[in-house]
């Protein structure tokens, strides 16, 4: 699924305000806060589990939610809740880390891409092209097949499959902002191409990177709990949602509590990070057709 | 507008050779080499050097680039290392599956999202248009295959209705391919329905906004006749042109869906391709769906260029 | 005139429906998807599943691993072990209706002995020459005694295809077999499904109750029941142990189980290359320690709801060569405390790798738990299929949860796990006293003999510890109960002979 922000090329998006107005946007404060709850349930694991994530209890194989357990146990005895608490981890490390190596690697390209123009634009933009005409997941497969099954390779998967997404993005942000009077001004007075891209154009493009970023970290997640589920992500024990619904398909009759709570936390931070993008997005163009 | 055919087409086909090479690249990069793979339960080295040679995975790889493309273009596109079977004739047989589940999710999207962006256009701000946008933030952030595994869970589990995977050829039984295709059109549809509702509503709102659409009202027009013959034809023109798009996105985004529900696809045959390391088979599939992305972009310009009445001098 | 002609496609069509209602088809559901459909290239299991309709062999077993006829009606030894005659079933014709005969079984046997990628050269290695001695008679002539040979022909090793299409298709025969089974091929659609044809001609062709069988690729054992259960497919096999309750209790199938030969087993690494040299693979009290510290039962009730069987022999107790004198060793924690402070130890690393589909990684988990209780540190390297192999084949692990398919006589398992040349001894063990039992008992044809070899190679195998085995999967074929007559077969197979619909 393609989530890419739906903002026309606006006029002039400036670095500041920027915030002050996503701070206004409701959809902006209330998806932040879900990401923030997320983010304080990953970090505040290990005092709010009730149990090890790993630890099995042989004789509580698939129970369902009852007082001891809240959310359930698993095949392997192991309680739900602690496991989807953990899980968050996982999540979030794939959203995030997946994000900075598109951004690392992506948006620079752009920016190049975009100033430099000519030959450089050509070989960078036909390199996009070609990565962004094979299927994202496919992409992510592959490559995450190629490094191992692992958190941090699927991670790294992610990310290198969102690349050109940013690529394209930092391209068509820098070509409307090199166009700027400004920017010929800085020229004319004698500045550095380096100097201009870096301390010019690149403060001037990021509020749509910051909205796209959002909005593919919610992807990430996405593909993050795909991965898992096909068995290319976080490696068992260490608990992952996208792993959790794998193993879940297996007992849908006998306990479907298994598939449900993973399915939920992954629908809840993606819905988190989806509404702070379109909350950021709204924030970008404040004059629009309602 | 065949000049644009033409430009387009001429971008396409090198970025669709790009493509090529890096899919061929990437042989070099997974490990695990195919003829390993193969082997069953009883392995032996000279069995392995032999298939080595025979499917020349020891020539370097530009020697087997080349070789490649030469049958592709010959129309051949290599044979399955695992199964000694010919690739073009499975990509024959799972095309049409690919292909009719795209379809139908895309009818789902366009039953559930057209109409859902037309009314949250015609009630902006009310709880209609605040329900729907729920419903498109929920059709982006559900994970398809969970929805689908909860779909199972209702339909085949509990209530028995329809199947829980597998696939019937329409041909041989319309009614047992439609209730296979389900669930599945019903996950991959609903998807896709968030994102055409989005544009759907934004695309007319922009339009009601139209100064023509002023003066019409303010001549007095019915609101219904503003919204069906002027509004409504303007809208839908970027939205045709999503929905081409869309549909290249359905294609791959069906990988899980068909992992999910066991259909035998395109989308199952990459991943199966790529766990078993048949490389010619991750090859042809990965090339015919940038083909068809591709395709699907020029048809998308094509349309806007068709529908947009500016834009056709 | 108009009326004429439709009742004449009207009378027409329901003729040909009443055909067509006539012809029985068998739907069954597969876990996996064959690879080449060549007895001498073929190394699936799911291909063994399909051969069973299309490729008759020389020999067959019976549930009770004994040798019996097949396309072989009875067969004769020579004294000295070193050639066996076979009497070959008369009248016999290939799908293609090339006749069967001696020339056909010496065809059969070279092209496994010589094509290039045969995966059949281990299995018929001391076969060094078959004669003709009739139409109907041949005499294999071996380098060395091998009792083995017999249960070696009942698999893909003496599957016989029809001489005049291997011949005619060279490379792409695998892509529409021609064999002497009761169906024969008629389509192939890649990972969806695989359809055949009762072959009018086949031998035994009265026993033979379906008109046409359809094995579809469903690899989610839950989806193939519930395809059973929704009357989509009328057998499915391997059902998930935790499975079985839903079949039970479904007043429209009926659960057909069966012990089985397969095994699974914890290698470990004991030679080959850099991680051999770990504690684990140079010292074999550490291996006998973690075989303490973990429960075999508890394995079986939490990963498989005590559906399999529990064991620590690698062949099952079903053989007649199993040692009864090697009872499984209860859990003891203490003990294997005891054992690691021994080896001078107190916490010991082990990396566990695997393939990463659910069972064995269920299984894995249940392992690295336990085992922690005793002070070995487990880390869990699960593996997509074709690296896992990868590593596999080259030694390149610590330890590895296998899986054997298992055959119905004791050698190839043992050979090939623990002779010094076995073709699965990736870990590199060696044994030399073993080595010299297991080749003896190969030549053996005095059962007690036999046995007798195969206790004291049990012994020293259960010593060393190259390999824990850890449990024998048992079969669960789930049909619907208007299948009359599936048999189970201790190689998990569906034989198609006595296989009909309930009238």
């Amino acid at each position: 699924m393609s989530a890419v922000a739906t903002s026309a090329a606006p006029a002039r998006p400036r670095a500041a305000g920027f915030l002050a107005r996503v701070l206004h946007e409701p959809a902006a404060v209330f998806g932040g806060l879900i990401v923030l709850f997320f983010i304080a349930l990953a970090l505040a694991a290990p005092l709010i589990a009730p149990y090890d994530p790993n630890a099995s209890d042989w004789m509580a194989i698939r129970q369902a939610p009852d007082a001891a357990h809240w959310f359930g146990t698993d095949d392997l005895g192991r309680d739900i809740l602690s496991r989807i608490i953990y899980g968050t981890r996982a999540s979030l490390a794939a959203g995030i880390v997946a994000i900075l190596v598109a951004l690392l690697i992506g948006v620079p390209l752009g920016l190049l891409a975009g100033y430099a123009g000519g030959i450089v634009d050509v070989l960078i933009s036909r390199l996009a092209d070609a990565f962004l005409a094979m299927p994202f997941l496919v992409l992510a497969i592959a490559l995450a097949a190629f490094l191992g099954p692992s958190l941090q390779n699927a991670m790294v998967a992610i990310g290198l499959s969102a690349t050109p997404i940013f690529v394209r993005l930092a391209r068509g942000q820098t070509l409307v902002v090199s166009a700027e009077d400004y920017i010929a001004a800085a020229k004319s007075q004698g500045i550095g191409p380096v100097t201009i891209m870096l301390g010019h154009v690149l403060p001037n493009i990021l509020p749509p990177i910051v909205v796209q970023a959002s909005l593919t970290m919610a992807v990430a997640v996405l593909a993050e709990a795909s991965l898992a589920f096909l068995g290319l992500g976080q490696v068992p024990p260490d608990p992952s949602w996208g792993s959790m619904l794998d193993v879940a398909r297996q007992f849908l009759g006998e306990a479907p509590w298994m598939a449900i709570w993973p399915g939920a936390a992954i629908i809840l931070l993606v819905i988190g990070f989806n509404l702070l993008g379109d909350g950021c997005n709204d924030a970008l163009s404040p004059v629009r057709g309602d | 507008m065949v000049s644009l055919l033409f430009r387009r087409l001429a971008v396409a086909l090198p970025t669709l050779l790009l493509v090529s090479m890096l899919v061929f690249s990437l042989q070099k990069l997974l490990p695990g080499d195919p003829a390993l793979a193969l082997a069953g339960e009883e392995r032996s080295p000279e069995v392995i050097e032999y298939l080595r040679e025979r499917y020349r995975l020891n020539d370097p790889i530009p020697v087997q680039y080349a070789a490649w493309l030469g049958n592709l273009v010959q129309g051949d596109f290599g044979t399955s290392i695992r199964t000694r079977l010919p690739i073009g004739a499975m990509l024959m047989e799972k095309l049409p599956v690919t292909i009719e589940l795209a379809l139908l999710s895309m009818l789902v999207a366009l039953l559930i999202g057209l109409p859902l962006g037309i009314i949250a256009a015609l009630r902006p701000g009310s709880a209609l248009d605040y329900g729907a946008s729920v419903f498109s933030l929920a059709g982006l952030s559900i994970p398809n295959f969970w929805l689908g595994i909860m779909l199972i869970l209702l339909f085949s589990v509990h209530l028995g209705w329809l199947p829980a995977g597998g696939y019937v050829p329409f041909l041989e039984d319309p009614l047992a391919n439609l209730r296979g295709m389900a669930m599945p059109a019903l996950v991959l549809g609903t998807g896709t329905a968030a994102v055409i509702m989005r544009h759907t509503r934004s695309a007319m709102v922009s339009a009601l906004g139209q100064d023509f659409v002023r003066t019409a009202r303010a001549k007095g027009v019915e609101r219904r006749r503003i919204v069906l013959r002027h509004a409504l034809p303007n809208a839908l023109i970027p939205v045709v042109t999503l929905g081409t798009l869309q549909f290249g996105e359905l294609l791959a985004g069906a990988v899980l869906t068909e992992q999910v529900f066991s259909i035998p696809g395109f989308g199952k045959m990459i991943v199966d391709g790529v766990f078993s390391r048949d490389y010619a088979v991750v090859q042809a599939v990965v090339l015919c769906t940038a083909a068809i992305f591709l395709l699907m972009s020029l048809a998308a310009d094509l349309a806007y260029g068709l529908l947009n009445p500016r834009l056709r001098s | 005139m108009k009326t004429a002609r439709r009742f004449v496609l009207a009378v027409s069509a329901l003729a040909m429906t009443a055909l067509a209602a006539q012809a029985a088809t068998l739907k069954v559901g597969t876990q996996d998807d064959p690879d080449a459909l060549d007895p001498a290239l073929s190394g699936t299991y799911a291909g063994r599943f399909i051969f069973a309709s299309l490729c008759d062999k020389l020999v067959d077993i019976s549930p009770d691993l004994k040798i019996v006829p097949q396309l072989a009606e009875s067969w004769e030894w020579a004294p000295d072990g070193r050639s066996i005659t076979f009497s070959l079933r008369r009248g016999v014709t290939f799908h293609d209706g090339t006749p069967f005969d001696g020339e056909a079984v010496k065809f059969n046997i070279e092209r496994m002995k010589t094509l290039p990628d045969s995966k059949r050269k281990a299995e018929l290695a001391p076969v060094s020459a078959v004669e003709v001695i009739a139409a109907d008679k041949v005499r294999f002539a071996l380098s060395e005694p091998f009792v083995p040979l017999l249960a070696n022909l009942s698999d893909r090793a003496g599957m016989m295809v029809s001489p005049k299409a291997a011949k005619e298709k060279g490379a792409d025969f695998a892509a529409a077999p021609v064999c002497a089974g009761p169906y024969s091929f008629v389509e192939r659609k890649s990972r969806d499904l695989i359809r055949v044809k009762k072959y009018p001609g086949y031998w035994n062709a009265g026993k033979i109750g379906y008109d046409e069988v359809v094995y579809y690729y469903v690899p989610d054992s839950t989806v193939r029941l519930q395809r059973v259960r929704a009357n989509d497919l009328d057998l499915a096999e391997r059902i998930a142990p935790t499975d079985l309750k839903t079949v039970r209790e479904d007043g429209n199938l009926a659960l057909h189980a069966g012990q089985g030969v397969a095994v699974s087993h914890l290698m470990f690494n004991v030679g080959s290359g850099e991680k051999a040299k770990g504690p684990f693979g140079q010292n074999e009290t550490l291996r006998q320690a973690f075989e303490l510290a973990i429960d075999r039962n508890v394995i079986n009730r939490v990963a498989f709801n005590g559906e399999f069987l529990a064991d620590n022999q690698m062949i099952p107790p079903s053989s007649p060569f199993y040692s009864k004198a090697h009872p499984i060793p209860a859990r003891n924690v203490a003990k294997a405390k005891e054992l690691i402070a021994k080896a001078g130890m107190t916490r010991v690393q082990l990396e566990l790798t695997y393939e990463n589909a659910l069972a064995d990684g269920r299984v894995a988990q249940i392992v690295q738990s336990m085992a922690a209780e005793a002070g070995f540190d487990v880390k869990l390297q699960p593996l997509e299929t074709a690296s896992a192999i990868e590593r596999y084949l080259n030694g390149n692990f610590e330890a590895y949860i296998g899986n054997w398919s298992g055959r119905a006589d004791p050698d190839p398992t043992l050979v090939s796990f623990f002779a010094t040349t076995g073709s699965q001894n990736v870990n590199k063990f060696s044994n030399k006293e073993l080595d010299t039992l297991l080749m003896q008992a190969r030549a053996e044809s005095d059962e007690a003999k036999r046995k007798a070899l195969y206790e004291k190679a049990t012994g020293i195998y259960l010593t060393a510890l190259s390999s824990i085995p850890l449990y024998h999967p048992n079969w669960f074929f789930a049909a619907r109960k208007n299948v009359i007559g599936v048999a189970m077969y201790p190689d998990g197979l569906l034989r198609l002979d006595g296989l009909k619909p309930a009238n």
